[in-house]
């Protein structure tokens, strides 16, 4: 279906689009905490897969996992747009419209603390936190799809959550 | 190359999470790194997924039928196109939409009406058979309301079908895709059917007809399955499967909007009564009665039947319980007594059922023995009361006594 899609066939995208849909949106979901954004991120996901998919290589990591990296850069950039206008702090994960979405996103104040925590790494430690602990993807696909050793993932992981010790001991 | 301290933390929590082992057993195990290993182990720990979120059908739909518009129109993308900007706004959005709509009147407009007639007979293989698609995705991308929706999800999945029938013997490779594409049109088209009934609309009409071109369907697929080459038939076989499961489901659906009609009729008797309207009261108490039965042949058409009769028996229950709370007295008494035949005619009607006996035959068969108990019991007795009740047990044994005694055959 990749290949097909990748030779310029669009229903074989669309077959790619309803497969990984629900989960790039959870993806995007969970660094945005909103609905609007969140559906439009996750459009702009499979244009730019779209687009991009000549260069997509078969990397021993899933396509979703590909997704997800554009998923991931494409939150920093909304992130960083924001940013220009009102403080990171303020815009980060704001309470929005009480959708169910949002609703069912009202985890405990500590969960919250942690994301937010997340959203400060540097983007390689953010994309390893999310793709290990919230994507449940292994080492081993993480590291093929950075292109590095899994122990180099190992160690970006541990670094990671040292900054997030900081980060949040800082807050308390 | 990662030291041993990182080695030793990711599988820390890989036995953790995997419940292996326990933080405790982890920090016991190198007690030399514990006061380094313990704060990290705690907040990787911490660091939970998402509850289950979805996105919604109807973007799910949208976004398809947008990107294919995109796709098809090839229109050139500006990077971070949406994300650019801080204030981010739904005029972005609109401005967005509008270009796609523009993109497809623009596409269809130069491909021109007699290309667009041609198309609609194409075939896989055909040189015009992505405008034909292409069109498809145009008639979803302006079918705004979900019944709209589910309507052209179900055309194209007829069409889907109607090219598999005529599918020439040498371009069999693409049965496998077509079956693909109808099973996925299909199911999209009762998720919107589906979603109508969730948010409150009337969708027997859909679904009705949903079962009617499914029942087609079915027809259409024996005989695609006898012409088809033999290294097709795997194909046609799940499809056949597909479109049987879809005609479950769609009267699975079916059941379930004639219950929410009666619920919405009992909402209804509900403010006619409180506007002190008791002839439209009355007028609405037997159009839920006629919903009821709806229901139960609907139900009965299912492979669900005990399923769903607990399904209603709880969302009509909940339903009475608001009306009564509300209902002024004089309209009281003939609400009470559609509560009381509905939930004694479900309680009869799932007995009957665990007995093997037809749903459609057990409510008939209720609805005359209540209106031949009713006698008894009206201006004599409070309705539901444990006096009532246990006249009702004996009207019924009595009753299952005179059909003991077999009838003479005719000579």
């Amino acid at each position: 279906m990749i290949e097909q899609a990748a030779k310029g066939d669009p229903q074989s995208f669309a077959r790619l689009y309803d497969l990984h849909v629900d989960r790039v949106y959870r993806h995007v979901f969970y660094r945005v905490s909103s609905v609007g954004v969140a559906e439009d991120l996750t459009q702009e996901v499979f244009l730019k897969g779209w687009q991009a998919l000549h260069r997509y290589k078969r990397t021993g990591s899933p396509f979703v996992a590909w997704l997800l990296t554009i998923a991931h850069n494409l939150v920093i950039d909304y992130y960083r747009a924001r940013k220009r206008e009102t403080s990171l702090e303020a815009s980060i994960l704001p309470p929005d419209s009480a959708t169910t979405p949002q609703q069912i996103a009202e985890v405990r104040w500590e969960q919250r603390e942690l994301e937010r925590a997340i959203m400060q790494l540097r983007p390689e430690q953010q994309l390893v936190i999310v793709l290990r602990f919230i994507d449940g993807f292994e080492y081993s696909e993480i590291a093929a799809l950075l292109r590095k050793s899994e122990g180099a993932v190992r160690v970006i992981q541990h670094r990671a959550l040292k900054e997030l010790r900081r980060i949040l001991g800082k807050r308390r | 190359m990662a030291t041993k301290k990182e080695e030793i933390l990711a599988q820390c929590i890989a036995d953790v999470k995997a419940g292996r082992a326990s933080v405790k057993d982890c920090l016991a195990r190198y007690p030399h790194l514990r006061r380094e290993l313990e704060p990290l182990l705690k907040i990787a720990l911490a660091i939970e997924p998402p509850p289950e979120v979805s996105p919604s059908p109807t973007f799910k739909a949208r976004a398809r039928v947008r990107l294919l518009a995109q796709i098809h129109a090839q229109r050139p993308v500006t990077k971070g196109r949406w994300l650019r900007y801080p204030s981010w706004t739904f005029q972005e959005r609109r401005f967005s939409m509008v270009a796609i709509v523009i993109a497809i009147i623009v596409a269809l407009a130069a491909i021109g009406g007699g290309t667009v007639y041609a198309s609609l007979d194409a075939l896989p293989g055909d040189i015009l058979y992505p405008e034909k698609t292409f069109i498809e995705d145009a008639r979803l991308f302006f079918a705004f309301s979900d019944e709209a929706k589910a309507g052209t999800y179900l055309a194209i999945a007829g069409t889907r079908l109607d090219e598999l029938s005529r599918l020439p013997g040498e371009r069999s490779r693409f049965v496998e895709g077509l079956v693909e594409e109808y099973r996925y049109n299909l199911e999209r088209g009762l998720d919107f059917a589906e979603q109508r009934i969730e948010q409150g609309g009337n969708a027997s009409g859909l679904l009705a007809r949903f079962q009617e071109r499914l029942a087609h369907h079915q027809e259409v697929l024996q005989t695609v399955y006898e012409q088809v080459p033999e290294e097709a038939q795997p194909a046609i076989e799940h499809a056949i499967n597909v479109s049987g499961q879809g005609l479950e489901r769609a009267n699975r659906l079916r059941a379930r909007a004639h219950l929410e009609n009666a619920a919405r009729r009992m909402n209804q008797v509900s403010e006619m009564a409180q506007a002190g309207r008791m002839d439209e009261v009355i007028e609405l108490l037997g159009e839920y009665d006629e919903g009821l039965a709806s229901f139960v042949e609907a139900a009965s058409e299912t492979g669900d039947v005990e399923v769903l009769l607990e399904l209603a028996r709880e969302r009509l229950a909940l339903v009475f319980v608001d009306v009564l709370a509300i209902v002024p007295d004089e309209a009281r008494s003939a609400i009470e007594d559609a509560r009381l035949k509905t939930m004694k005619g479900f309680d009869e009607a799932t007995e009957a059922v665990g007995r093997g006996q037809d749903l459609n035959d057990a409510w008939e068969e209720f609805e005359v023995e209540w209106e031949e108990f009713r006698p008894q019991w009206e201006g004599e007795m409070e309705p539901g009361s444990e006096e009532w009740q246990d006249a009702w047990e004996e009207f019924k044994t009595e009753r299952g006594r005179s059909q003991l005694v077999p009838t003479p055959p005719i000579p």
